[in-house]
């Protein structure tokens, strides 16, 4: 299988579709670094590993859902925003075998009318750390998720498929791998939103949470950021976020959602430079809801 | 049975013009200015909508019952979920059937949007009290409508008492609807029997609102 992809050639974007489609069509099963492909006429979806690291008892590896958009087509982060769903993952894994969350890259904004989203268009790679038991004996650790995402551009199509991977355990076979998946993985990394680290004390003052800070990154002094509340049912992604700088503090009023259905005591806030690739992730404690 | 009104679309003349008139309980003031928002808790902001013969309905006409507001769009799968399965009709039934009435909105600038609607409707055996289409936004935009679906309660005395999903499980999968929690029985139970409403605000999941323009 591997050999079959060498034929084909990587990098990723310049494989033909004929081939892909062709490997849904026959089932064929692929082992090593993708599973196969489920491809649509919006997406193209597969499972692959970080070839940096081998399959040992004790150890974890990184998986990671790969979805390719077609161009205009979008689909979600954690927190969808006004409309959408968030892609999800249900595992199947041997005894002991444990996946975590979703380690979510920095999202981009999809402006619908007076809706706002937050999503993912172009190609996004959602790894998941999957942790392997201390007395783990068998040669090969069968991963097999079902994923269920939605794709928008006009229109919203829900889309599902089915993956699966067989790797090689308890030896190195890292070598063995090809490089493009590991490209995948360390472009991810630099996606993903960097933790400031301590917590922010907000407060609810009327229809807004107002805060200030000081610890975001010198780049971005100045300039009007994008806000991207990692829960739902708190803020009006919609309305536009009041900013002002005074010198290295940056102060911002969240307009506070008039449906809210959540009062968070904390509320993790990814921020960003408009087209910056990777923001930062602060930490909200937010005093003064009002009932319920 | 099943009426139709339009708010604005079936017409894009003059005589519409003024046909859609939502105003906020208490500001009137404003006049013109933008309507007040849909508040959970506080009275149901009014509106008033012209059907394809001229007959003018609004809210009030409803005092007295709960009024569930139902956004809508055929084309969407979540909608499609809800309905391909029989739940969305079947809910609404069980409210008709306590009285309550049932008004479906699709907010949708395209013309032929009520006919495409209430076709479709017949074929899923959906027969609410109303349907109207939200030609210019403005009704989706007072309450906030932000999905399909995307549901809201009335109470008998006007005040709105729910806001949110039609149900627990945030997907596009039939399947998921039977562990679900059905927010709008729960809450029209709760409202009918003189309960405050346990879930009063959820998180609604769905396609975006196609406003126009």
């Amino acid at each position: 299988m591997l050999e079959r992809f060498r034929i084909i050639g990587f990098p990723m974007q310049s494989r033909s579709l004929a081939f892909l489609l062709m490997t849904v069509a026959s089932g064929v099963q692929a082992s090593g670094t993708e599973s196969a492909a489920v491809v649509t006429e919006h997406t193209r979806a597969s499972l692959i590993t970080d070839a940096q690291q081998d399959v040992v008892a004790g150890g974890e590896i990184t998986v990671g859902l790969q979805l390719e958009h077609q161009p205009g087509w979008h689909s979600y982060w954690k927190n969808p925003g006004d409309s959408g769903l968030p892609t999800t993952m249900r595992w199947t894994l041997p005894t002991g075998v444990v996946a975590g969350p979703i380690a979510w890259p920095t999202p981009a904004q999809f402006r619908d009318g007076p809706l706002l989203n937050f999503g993912y268009g172009g190609a996004v790679l959602l790894p998941v750390r999957i942790t392997i038991p201390a007395d783990f004996k068998a040669d090969v650790l069968e991963i097999g998720v079902r994923a269920r995402w939605l794709v928008c551009a006009e229109i919203c199509i829900a889309e599902a498929g089915e993956f699966a991977l067989r790797l090689p355990a308890g030896k190195a076979v890292a070598q063995e791998r090809l490089p493009a998946t590991n490209d995948a993985f360390a472009r991810t990394q630099a996606r993903f939103p960097i933790d400031l680290g301590g917590i922010v004390p907000a407060r609810v003052t009327g229809t807004q949470v107002v805060f200030s800070m000081a610890q975001l990154p010198e780049a971005y002094r100045g300039k009007d950021l994008e806000l991207y509340p990692e829960t739902g049912g708190v803020v009006d992604h919609s309305e536009p976020v009041l900013q002002a700088w005074a010198e290295r503090s940056w102060t911002a009023r969240l307009p506070v959602s008039p449906q809210r259905s959540e009062s968070p005591e904390f509320l993790d806030i990814v921020v960003k430079l408009p087209g910056e690739p990777s923001g930062s992730r602060i930490r909200l404690q937010i005093e003064g809801w009002s009932s319920p | 049975m099943n009426k139709s009104f339009v708010l604005t679309a079936a017409i894009r003349g003059a005589a519409l013009l003024a046909a859609v008139t939502v105003a906020g309980c208490g500001s009137e003031e404003v006049s013109a200015a933008l309507p007040s928002k849909a508040v959970v808790g506080e009275p149901a902001p009014a509106f008033t909508a012209t059907d394809a013969n001229g007959k003018a309905i609004s809210l009030a006409d409803f005092k007295g019952k709960p009024v569930v507001l139902e956004w809508t769009n055929p084309g969407c799968p979540f909608v499609r979920k809800h309905y391909d399965s029989g739940n969305m009709p079947a809910t609404q039934a069980k409210a008709l059937g306590k009285d309550v009435a049932w008004v479906t909105i699709q907010t949708s600038g395209d013309a032929d949007a009520l006919s495409d609607l209430t076709s479709w409707q017949g074929d899923k055996k959906s027969a609410p009290t109303t349907s109207v289409i939200d030609a210019d936004g403005s009704l989706g935009r007072t309450y906030g409508a932000r999905t399909t679906p995307h549901m809201y309660i009335v109470d008998a005395a006007g005040k709105l008492v729910y806001a949110g999903a039609i149900d627990s499980v945030p997907s596009a999968d039939a399947d998921d609807i039977e562990g679900a929690t059905n927010y709008v029985n729960q809450a029209l139970d709760e409202t009918l029997t003189g309960k405050p409403v346990s879930k009063a605000v959820t998180e609604p999941y769905g396609c975006s609102v196609k406003y126009p323009g």
